[in-house]
Formats: structure tokens, sequence, C-alpha cells
């Protein structure tokens, strides 16, 4: 009795005779197809396999565990395939162990041994130094300078103007409201040959608010980005506040003595001159 | 990835204040009348120059975004030296790649300045290109930064 | 990954990689590029353990997976090629138009020996992986892909609308 043909093995089979190129040619043309056309899998895992098993009787075929090392070296996320290293003695870990915690113990106690005899409360410091770090936000080596801000003071910039003061810097360049649910999120100051650059950074939402003052030792031009011409200059106390619009957002740009302040950000018209007016007042 | 490309590359816009005092221990900020409008939405305000304390030649660069960039700093700065005050020539390039204090990450404003071992009696200019970007999405912009 | 999932992307690893290479290669035509393809399908593996060891078909699961890996590569390359394209036309404009003629030196420099001008040229034009970028540059895959994006971003921002 004649066996029945293998309806598989004869779809499958038609790939046999067919030449790599074929082959490949079949591949790019899967390869090819849009998103959401459904491969034959079947069909291509069979050429695949053809083309792997005629590569190794060439000689031909890539080494997958040379391949493996360079993926474990380069690609695979970092902690998977982990090597099996030879467990450390316990003892030696414990000593780490003890070590940091001594070493963790002494550090507290000296800071309370030293504190203690202050009239600061250790815990009190701890809070100021945290927010202090928040406060100042990246830390950039080299360059910026560390500002101690009034952590008492409700100001939307009041470490700028802390740092003003001690600077005894009498000017009012600092705005002391910004528009309602803007929150701080970033401070920065640069020290710079001839001039100091600082930098507030509020958000609300995705809207964002931008403060800076610049205070120049020498003469430089400072480049404002901006999309239209004047919209309006508003003027208080004798100081000409320039009002541009860049793409969608206002920028605010004035000069009083060496310092060159600018506000931009998501604010309106009427938001930009409430701060402004919010420079002059007590 | 969101792009937002609005950028003109005619030139620099120039656009400062004028203020003029008259104590003598004071500086100010100059104004140049504005060239031609220039808008991005990545950068607000940058600015550039050149300070020179003896031999040691400092290119100065600070830059502002429109808010928190995921890059922003110098892409490269040029620096140029003369020995008559017309005539110069490019004595040093400094690029981000190499040093790791031109760009800064995840913040709203970066600036920094570099340092180069000239000679007191030159005078030095530097093309400096400045960048924002965040979201797939960046502005530069060149300008001059001369000595001051 | 647990242990049980590390061992067994591994042998699939073993047993699919050729296949995988020959499948990209197919289309990508190119051996650096068909092999990144093949990394990234397995990066993905173990990013996704579950969905790989759980698949009734894991085979079938990398290879729709390369796909979608070759499908971005491609569209990667084309963004790439446009904005180099667009990003020389603007330069060679602005040397057209320059007066500054220290800034003409600049200009040429920059489009001969700029970073980011090389690094997506080595991308789009060139052919190159990120594994061959990064090697030149003695940096990681990883901060190629990210210095890549950043190259973008500069040449995208300096193309006029």
């Amino acid at each position: 009795m004649p066996s029945i043909p293998d309806r598989k093995n004869q779809k499958l089979s038609r790939f046999d005779p067919m030449s790599d190129e074929e082959l490949r040619a079949f591949l790019q043309l899967d390869a090819s197809k849009p998103e959401g056309e459904a491969s034959d899998m079947e069909e291509v895992l069979y050429v695949m396999e053809l083309l792997s098993v005629r590569r190794k009787e060439k000689g031909e075929s890539r080494d997958p565990y040379q391949a493996f090392e360079e993926f474990k070296a380069h690609y695979a996320p970092e902690g998977s395939f982990p090597e099996i290293a030879p467990a450390k003695p316990k003892i030696h870990f414990r000593w780490n162990r003890v070590v940091a915690i001594a070493a963790t113990l002494a550090l507290l106690l000296g800071m309370i041994m030293t504190v203690g005899a202050s009239k600061f409360d250790f815990f009190q410091i701890i809070a100021k130094w945290t927010k202090e770090t928040f406060y100042t936000g990246k830390a950039i080596s080299g360059n910026q300078m560390e500002a101690e801000p009034d952590i008492t003071s409700d100001f939307p910039y009041a470490e700028l103007q802390s740092i003003l003061f001690e600077q005894n810097v009498m000017e009012r360049i600092v705005p002391t409201w910004v528009p309602e649910g803007f929150e701080q999120q970033e401070f920065t100051s640069y020290e710079l040959p001839q001039c100091k650059d600082y930098h507030a950074y509020h958000h609300r939402g995705e809207e964002e608010l931008n403060f800076e003052v610049k205070e120049w030792f020498v003469e430089v031009p400072l480049q404002v980005e901006r999309s239209s011409s004047l919209l309006e200059v508003y003027t208080l106390e004798g100081i000409d506040y320039y009002i541009f619009e860049n793409n969608e957002e206002l920028q605010v740009v004035w000069v009083s003595n060496e310092f060159e302040c600018v506000i931009s950000g998501d604010i309106s018209l009427l938001e930009a001159k409430q701060m402004i007016d919010s420079i002059k007042k007590d | 990835m969101k792009y937002s490309i609005k950028s003109f590359f005619r030139g620099v816009v120039a656009l400062c204040l004028i203020c003029i005092l008259f104590t003598p221990n004071v500086a100010f900020a100059a104004v140049k009348p504005p060239v031609e409008p220039q808008a991005s939405d990545y950068l607000s305000t940058y600015y550039g120059y050149v300070s020179k304390s003896g031999n040691t030649i400092q290119p100065v660069f600070g830059v502002s975004g429109t808010g928190m960039m995921e890059n922003i700093g110098a892409y490269s700065i040029y620096l140029y030296e003369s020995r008559d005050g017309t005539n110069y020539t490019l004595v040093k390039t400094f690029n981000y790649e190499s040093y790791s204090n031109m760009m800064a990450h995840n913040t709203s404003s970066y600036a920094s300045y570099m340092s180069y071992s000239g000679n007191a009696n030159y005078t030095y200019k530097a093309y400096i290109c400045v960048f924002a970007g965040r979201n797939g999405g960046g502005d530069a912009r060149y300008f001059w930064g001369y000595q001051v | 990954m647990n242990l049980q999932q590390n061992e067994e992307i591994k042998q699939l690893y073993l047993e699919m990689y050729s296949k995988l290479f020959d499948y990209a290669f197919s289309f990508l035509k190119n051996e650096s590029l068909a092999e990144e393809a093949v990394q990234n399908t397995f990066q993905i593996a173990c990013q996704k353990p579950e969905k790989v060891c759980n698949s009734p078909n894991p085979q079938g699961w990398l290879v729709i997976t390369l796909k979608n890996v070759i499908s971005n590569t491609v569209k990667s390359r084309e963004t790439s090629t446009r904005i180099l394209t667009e990003y020389y036309k603007l330069r060679v404009r602005e040397i057209q138009e320059s007066t500054d003629p220290e800034a003409l030196d600049i200009l040429y420099h920059d489009l001969t020996n700029m970073e980011e001008y090389q690094l997506v040229k080595g991308m789009a034009i060139d052919g190159k992986s990120y594994l061959e970028l990064a090697k030149e540059r003695n940096i990681s895959v990883e901060a190629c892909r990210k210095r890549m994006q950043r190259a973008r971003e500069f040449l995208q921002g300096k193309i006029k609308k």
C-alpha cells in the first residue's frame, strides 16, 4: 500500500532544492512584510535551519559561543549571566560589616559631641544640610558656589536673595512672588572669571519658569532668544523691563547696575508684570 | 520620540541692554541693536567671552534652557589668537567629547570655562557653539565671544 | 531573570544565533548590522524573559522580535540619512552665504571633523553598527547610543525648517 504523502514535509521540502540566494530571498521577503502581516513561522524556521546546516557543511558557520561572549560583554543587561565566583570566607564579610558599623557610629558620635557643645540641635543641622543639598541642585565641581538658603523664608528665590545679601548687594532684583502652583526644582550658581551666574528653575506640571541673574564685572553681551519684536517695555521705578516672546514663552530682560536679569517661561504678560512688581515690594 | 524643529540659522542674534552708570567701580551690561530675531524651544539665553589672566586664557560660556534639558552646554569652542589684533589663528579646539565640563545633563542651565596656556601680549577670541536639547530635539547656536 | 530563565535564554542563543543572523543578513545585507540586530533581539529577550520562556514557540518569538528590530534599524538609518543630507545642504548654503572669512574655516572644519557629523555619517552612510562605532571611540555600546541621540539632536537643531 503506497504511503500517504506527508503534507507538511511536502510544503517544507520545496525549499530543499533552492539555492542559498533563493532561500535568503525568501527570508528577505518575510522580513519586508509590513507590521501586522503574519509570517508562516514554520517555513521561516525551516529555511533558517536549512541555511544553517549548509553553512556548517561549508565550514562557514558563525561561532555562537564567541558571539555569546560578545553579547555578554556589550549587550546583556548588567547582572545577567553572572560568572560563578568562589564564595568569600564569611569571617571577612563579617569584619567588613563590623568595621562599617563601627565607623558610622564613630562618625555619629563625633558629630553629636561636636554639636552638643553648640546651641544648635543635632537634628536641625541634618535638616538644614538636607535642604541645602536639595536647594543647590546639581553639584558641578570647581565652578559652583555653595548657597546658604534661608530655610525660614517663604519667598520663591530666597536662596538667591540670601547670597546677594551676604555679598552686601542691596540691589532689589529678585522677585518675591511667582504665579501660584510653581514650585522650585533647582537652584544653581556658577562662579566664572569676571562673572557670577545664578539660575533658579520652577515648574508647575509641564509648565516651566526660569529666573536668571548674571553679575557682570566686564561688558559682555547676553544673547536672548525671541520670536517677536519687543512686546512691551514695562517701566518701574526707573528700570525698563523689556518683554518679548520666545515662541510660546515669555522673556523679560532688564539690567540693574551690574546685574542682568531674565525671567522666562510659561507665564502670561500679567503674571510677568506681577513678578516684576514684586521685586520692589517689601 | 517627539521632535520640535524650529530654528533659523542665518546668523547670531545679539540683543543686550545698555544701562550706563557713572560709578567707577561698577561694570555694566552693553546693549547692541538686535540683528534678527531668532526663537527657540530649547535655548533661552546664552553668552560667551574670553577672559585673560596673565598667560592663562579662559574661554567662558553660559547657557540657559527654556526648561530642564537632557543635554545643555557647549558643543565646541574654537579659540583664536592674534599678535596684531587683526589677523587671527586657530590655536585650540575644545569639544564636549574630550572635556567633561562642557556639557551638563538633566538641568536647566549650565556655565563653565576652559583654560589655555597662551600669551599675555596676544589678543584672543572664541567661536562658541552652545546647545540645549531634550526629547529627541535640540537647538544650537554659533557665535563669537570676545576678549574682555 | 532567574537562573532557569538565564539558562533557557543562553541555550536559545546558542541554538538560534546563526539562524537569526542569516535572517537579518538577508534583509540588511550588512554583517555588522545583522550581528547587531541579533544581539539586540536577545537583549530584548533578556529584558522580557517571561515572554520568551513561556512562549509556545520561543524560536518564533525571537524571529518576530528580530523582524521588529530590523524594522527599527532601517527606520533609524533612514532618519539619520535624512538628517545628514539636510544638514550637509544647510552647511553648504551657510558657507556660500557667509561673509565672515574666519567662519568659513570653521564651517569646513566642522563638516570634515565634527564628531556629531562623523557619528551619524558612520551609521547612515558607512553602515556601521553601534558596536563598531563604540569600539572606534573606545566607549560602551550604550554610551554610543546616547552619543548618537545627542548627535542627531544637535544636527536636527541646526536644520532649517
